[in-house]
């Protein structure tokens, strides 16, 4: 992770689940929801309310996560604040 | 060489749910992804509602709250008069009236906020009621329990004023 403290913003570089944890066989799912909550969870600890996590996906990942994390679309990065960031942090650290 | 390997053994979906691989961006495209993400949140900021803006804060202020309960050190600014200070201006309202919401005097408030004195019991668990358990009674607790350790492990003149009434103490040193 990557702290943007003026711009109250943590930018997820890379994220990479345990190699026996990946694929639809996997024993349990949604490690990376997991994770990517818990980078919301510190950005709001740590910057208040407007926090926001963001990530620059790959071209062909994009779209995957809009539809698995309610990700927004800003172009070159993905972001989740407000209510989205709200909604992944309470259905997976709460 | 790993990630390519991955990308032709995993269909994307399976990717999007255990990766986000590191993409570099030259520095023009740094400066346009920057000024996309600016814009893009200042409208979502102008949009949001007061109940989304009210929920951010309270989970902001319940992590706050977590991470200095659970932590190892004292900090007397993050004290229950800060945290109930916060909360209450969260919730937008004049202290008389989120007094009258938790039926105490509007002087208790102020001295709680003020760190005049510590909250009786039925405050925190009035607290957590009136957040809709947002932030449990205990985490109220905890912060004045945190106070109260602080001054019990740290405070010289109890010791110096209790030792008189301390008599045959052991002899020896753990």
């Amino acid at each position: 992770m990557i702290y943007y403290p003026v711009e109250e913003r943590v930018e997820i570089k890379l994220l990479e689940v345990s190699r026996q944890y990946v694929g639809k066989n996997g024993p349990y799912e949604g490690i990376a929801g997991c994770m990517i909550a818990f980078a919301g969870r510190t950005a709001l600890a740590k910057y208040g309310p407007y926090a926001c996590v963001s990530l620059v996906p790959k071209t062909a990942l994009k779209k995957h996560y809009m539809k698995k994390y309610g990700m927004l679309d800003a172009g070159w990065q993905l972001y989740l604040d407000m209510d989205a960031l709200n909604n992944i942090v309470a259905k997976y650290t709460l | 060489m790993r990630q390519k390997k991955l990308r032709n053994e995993k269909s994307p979906d399976e990717l999007a749910s255990s990766f986000v691989f590191p993409v570099k961006l030259s520095e023009k495209q740094k400066k346009e992804a920057a000024l996309q993400l600016a814009m893009a949140r200042e409208k979502r900021r102008a949009a949001a509602t007061d109940k989304d803006k009210l929920i951010s804060g309270l989970l902001s202020l319940r992590f706050q709250l977590e991470d200095y309960i659970n932590g190892n050190t004292f900090n007397p600014d993050l004290s229950f008069g800060y945290f109930l200070g916060e909360y209450v201006g969260l919730l937008e309202k004049k202290r008389k009236v989120f007094a009258e919401e938790i039926s105490i005097d509007e002087t208790l408030l102020s001295q709680l906020i003020n760190l005049k004195r510590d909250p009786p019991d039925y405050v925190t668990v009035r607290l957590e009621l009136h957040s809709n358990r947002a932030i449990p009674a205990d985490y109220w607790y905890r912060l004045v329990e945190k106070k109260k350790e602080h001054f019990i492990k740290t405070d010289k003149s109890i010791r110096k004023k209790e030792k008189q009434f301390v008599q045959h103490k052991l002899n020896v040193h753990i």
